[in-house]
């Protein structure tokens, strides 16, 4: 903490000459050439392949497996169950930033004492073709005792429902069930006085809303390639969102000394927090342990939506109420959220953030986390956030209906600011939510004309973004250009912006400087990929190390002139002499270079940061929308992001954070879900059949930069990557009320329920 | 002076103190003193994020504090699940207080009724295919349009509710029937494909 002491404050305006520039990614060309290798494009000599075997039942207790069939098999060089892990109980632990439950992540990767979802994978075969593992994975024999598999938030409370995991008691605040319960945790922020609030009231609305569960669907499937050496070393290459992650997430599930395992992160497909959690890695190591072969492990596409991190699908219910001038009183939510098969929805999340954009000054709001036989649910973009925005956006949209008023000028009455509370207890620092709502309103967007059958929908959202703890090791080569190395997997164009900090302190040209994201072995620590962290945190200990380095350039230069290292000044990528000494010039950074190695060898400096939270980042989104009333077919015709970004270091990947943001919320609103049937078995485990917008279904997505410098970066930036995504649900919603009357309050909004909704609403 | 301001669920373990003061200059040591001063506390802040004057430090045990500086114990929020860990346990025996909770239709039917408002209940008398909500289910309508309770998920309560409106002002008791025939709508995979009958009646 201490090393970003000096760092963490403003610096006031500034002028700058690389930061705000937009240049081609470094990755770029080998990305648009099919060049770059993503996980599945690993391989080593005499590779074998590893798949894993998957439960037939939602629910369902493993009394034995017998593997000798499968073993048998020619070709078959290994196969595993949990047996061939360390047996490590069930066990929410608050440590560092959030909770973790390795007994739970172990069974994530391979089931133990019960499968718990559908796809529960069980066991995993390694063998000379992935078709021979398949075909020899069919004669695993297990005995089950079918139990009744939980598929919904109602049946999971119900009195007398099965319990997914004996001896699990409510934690957490609030009114809780008594005994064995599938409600694993209660959150709840209070304040004010509720009752006295909602008195106050002129005008109240609530409602009950229902979203689905939705993949992240990222286009790369999940893969990795393991070697464990004979000397007891081990390698992995994964697509993963944080290297870091899987060697300690390896370690601790296989229990594997960390120091012997090295992790490489390749090119990655996108991940938008699901390609946090270790699915493959712990099983391809121990198979690869098991038969001395290096063992890749990819997964389908069917696999990917059966057994990785989707989000929660939930049941809310809120509502709010307003004085008759369109001042908020009083709030109150019951946001329930599916986990999935193990503890760990982001309820709570959704509970620090929903409504939390207003000034409210009596609310309860109670979270509860609920597990059901569906698969465990990971990170999603703003885990939480989307979801609750859905139904708070929606009411106050309601509300200025209602008030007859402008539906940004009633948010731009009642939205925080600097010094305002959050409903979880702080301050806010400076924030941007109210410049963001201005931007949007004045947006030529907001006064176009709309036509027949279509609507206008706005909302707002935010998300905290993270700081966490991040390295940077910079070094200058013998000809003055530079090489940044960090160790965040890319997913967003972060080598671009790392590199470009680097060239703003060291004042020479972006492409003179090249970004590398390292393997465990050859980088200092980084937590994940994830939070919209990087540019800011990892960001910061670039620009720290950087500095330290033009300190050592300024201090090669003094020697080259043989004055004081106070009399040199760093200027646009020279050393300039000053004081007494102005007479001496300036050197450049390249004459500096090519001395390095008689003024005292290679210039190279690192640093580490852990800074606090990153600046909550406040998001409005418009939405013009046209339904077709004889096929209930929603039409998006325009949709603008309007976000505060702090500063935005590569304006065109800040542009598309926002789109790809907004792309995935439409999607979430109009067409996605999963679909089950009576036995929890995922009905539309594929791209066809869960259908997410492709770029013909959309039109350009506009964007609006606001810049409110967040004075906890050097440069004012906030994390960017997660907000896009919280406002489009609600913004979609409003938009689909405006145009057709109708109040969606359950998701997706699809053809079906559209015209339904229309058709019952006419007859 | 440091000012900690407690959330309500830390409030359980402070006698109901909103907020305390104690003079500290880093956060170890100011939690062994909130530990001395609410011993019901101990062993909850350690692993919480703390907000120092609005700025969040999850690793904060030698964070320093300015004289005169807010502090809150909150969840923890990463880049990861979201789930907030630091929320204390609840005391057994803490009050309750709480309204009715969803999914008690007939709950609120009663109370609204003993309001003196007007109540409309739906039920789920027939379903063909994936309908979402088995028959038996409920949904309460009271006159002022407030609702609880579901017939199909959401994909029909709105035309539920106002034919509901309409039963309260007439008496007369409806069955009405949804599904989807559409073929198009197969066509994005995701209609649910269900037919259902739900039968709406006033009661008193």
């Amino acid at each position: 903490m201490s090393a970003a002491a000096d760092t963490t404050r403003g610096q006031g305006e500034r002028k700058f000459k690389q930061i705000g520039s937009r240049p081609i990614r470094h990755d770029g060309l080998d990305k648009v050439t099919g060049r770059a290798r993503f996980g599945a494009d690993y391989t080593l000599p005499g590779m074998i392949h590893g798949v894993f075997v998957r439960s037939p039942y939602a629910h369902a207790r493993i009394l034995s497996i017998d593997t000798s069939a499968a073993e048998k098999v020619p070709g078959v060089r290994a196969v595993i169950t949990a047996e061939d892990f360390p047996d490590i109980a069930m066990n929410w632990i608050p440590t560092g930033p959030t909770g973790i439950d390795f007994g739970a992540n172990q069974r994530t990767v391979l089931a133990r004492e019960k499968a718990l979802y559908h796809g529960h994978a069980f066991a995993a075969v390694a063998a000379t073709s992935d078709e021979i593992a398949r075909e020899a994975g069919k004669l695993i024999k297990v005995e089950w005792e079918v139990l009744e598999p939980v598929l919904s938030i109602e049946a999971a409370l119900a009195p007398g429902a099965p319990i997914l995991h004996e001896g699990q008691e409510t934690q957490g605040a609030g009114d809780k069930p008594e005994g064995d319960s599938n409600i694993t945790n209660q959150v709840l922020f209070e304040g004010g006085n509720l009752d006295a609030g909602f008195s106050e009231a002129d005008v109240i609305v609530e409602g009950h809303f229902e979203t689905p569960m939705v993949h992240q669907g990222y286009i790369e499937p999940h893969a990795c390639l393991a070697n464990c050496r004979e000397d007891g070393t081990s390698e992995i290459w994964a697509s993963t969102q944080g290297h870091f992650n899987v060697k300690s997430e390896v370690a601790l599930i296989t229990g594997m000394d960390p120091n012997s395992i090295k992790v490489t992160p390749t090119e990655i497909g996108g991940g938008f927090g699901g390609k946090i959690p270790v699915y493959l890695e712990p099983a391809a190591i121990v198979l690869s342990r098991k038969s001395g072969r290096p063992v890749k492990m990819t997964m389908t596409r069917d696999e990917v939506f059966r057994a990785t991190g989707p989000t929660s699908g939930s049941r809310m219910w809120a509502r709010i109420g307003a004085k008759a001038d369109g001042t908020f009183v009083a709030c109150e939510t019951r946001l329930e959220f599916e986990a999935g098969a193990f503890r760990g929805s982001p309820v709570g999340a959704a509970c620090m953030t929903v409504f939390t954009p207003y000034e409210i000054p009596n609310f309860k709001i109670l979270g509860i986390d609920i597990v059901l036989n569906k698969p465990r649910v990971a990170a999603y973009r703003a885990p939480g956030a989307p979801i609750a925005a859905f139904a708070a956006e929606q009411l106050i949209d309601e509300l200025a209906g209602k008030l007859d008023r402008d539906p940004i000028d009633l948010r731009l009455q009642n939205a925080i600011e600097e010094g305002g509370r959050a409903k979880y207890g702080p301050r806010f620092e400076a924030i941007g939510f109210k410049q963001t709502l201005q931007a949007a309103k004045n947006h030529p967007h907001y006064k176009a004309k709309i036509g027949a059958n279509q609507g206008r929908g706005v909302a707002a959202g935010f998300w905290f973004n993270a700081g966490m703890q991040s390295s940077a090791t910079v070094s200058v080569n013998d000809d003055g250009s530079a090489v940044v190395r960090t160790g965040n997997p890319d997913i967003g164009g972060s080598r671009a912006s790392m590199a470009l900090m680097a060239a703003e302190e060291l004042g020479i040209d972006v492409t003179r400087v090249r970004p590398l994201v390292g393997d465990t072995d050859s980088v200092g620590y980084c937590d994940v990929t994830g939070g919209s962290r990087v540019t800011y945190a990892t960001g910061m200990a670039v620009i720290e190390a950087t500095r330290q380095v033009v300190d050592h350039l300024r201090a090669r230069a003094a020697t080259m002139w043989d004055i004081e290292l106070d009399s040199v000044e760093w200027q646009d990528g020279n050393a300039v002499a000053t004081n007494g000494d102005a007479d001496k010039g300036s050197l450049s950074i390249e004459e500096i270079a090519r001395q390095m190695r008689m003024t005292g060898g290679p210039v190279v400096a690192s640093a580490s940061v852990n800074p606090p939270a990153a600046g909550p980042a406040f998001g409005v989104h418009l939405c013009d929308l046209e339904v077709d009333p004889e096929t209930g077919v929603t039409r998006i015709l325009r949709y603008t992001v309007v976000q505060d970004a702090g500063k935005a270091i590569h304006p065109t990947y800040v542009e598309g954070q926002f789109q790809g943001g907004a792309a995935q919320g439409i999607g979430w609103a109009l067409n996605e879900e999963y679909l089950w049937d009576a036995e929890g078995k995922v009905e539309n485990s594929g791209f066809l059949d869960y259908r997410m917008p492709v770029a013909s279904d959309l039109p350009m997505i506009d964007t609006q930069i606001v810049e409110v410098a967040n004075p906890l970066h050097p440069y004012g930036v906030r994390g960017v990557g997660e907000t896009p995504i919280v406002p489009p649900l609600a913004t979609v919603a409003n938009a689909m009320h405006a145009a057709t009357g109708v109040r969606f309050r359950t998701l997706p909004m699809s053809p079906p329920r559209v015209l339904d909704a229309i058709e019952s609403q006419s007859s | 002076m440091i000012t900690v301001v407690f959330s309500s669920a830390q409030q359980r373990f402070t006698n109901g103190e909103a907020q305390a003061e104690f003079e500290s200059k880093r956060v170890d040591d100011l939690i062994r003193q909130i530990y001395a001063r609410y011993a019901d506390l101990e062993g909850q802040l350690e692993h919480a994020a703390v907000a120092v004057e609005g700025v969040v430090h999850n690793d904060a045990l030698y964070v320093r504090l300015p004289p005169g500086a807010e502090v809150h114990f909150v969840g923890a929020v990463a880049g990861g699940s979201g789930d907030v860990t630091s929320e204390p346990l609840s005391p057994s025996g803490a009050p309750s207080g709480a309204p009715l909770e969803a999914g008690d239709p007939l709950g609120f039917a009663q109370r609204w009724l003993a309001q003196g408002l007007g109540v409309a209940l739906a039920t789920v008398v027939e379903t063909w295919g994936s309908s979402p909500c088995p028959p038996g289910s409920l949904l309460a309508v009271n006159s002022t349009g407030h609702f609880e309770g579901s017939v199909s998920g959401g994909c029909v309560e709105g035309a539920v509710i106002e034919k509901a409106s309409e039963v309260l002002s007439t008496g007369e008791p409806a069955l009405l029937e949804f599904g989807v025939a559409d073929e198009d709508a197969w066509a994005v995979g995701l209609a649910c494909g269900g037919r259902v009958r739900i039968f709406v009646e006033r009661v008193a």
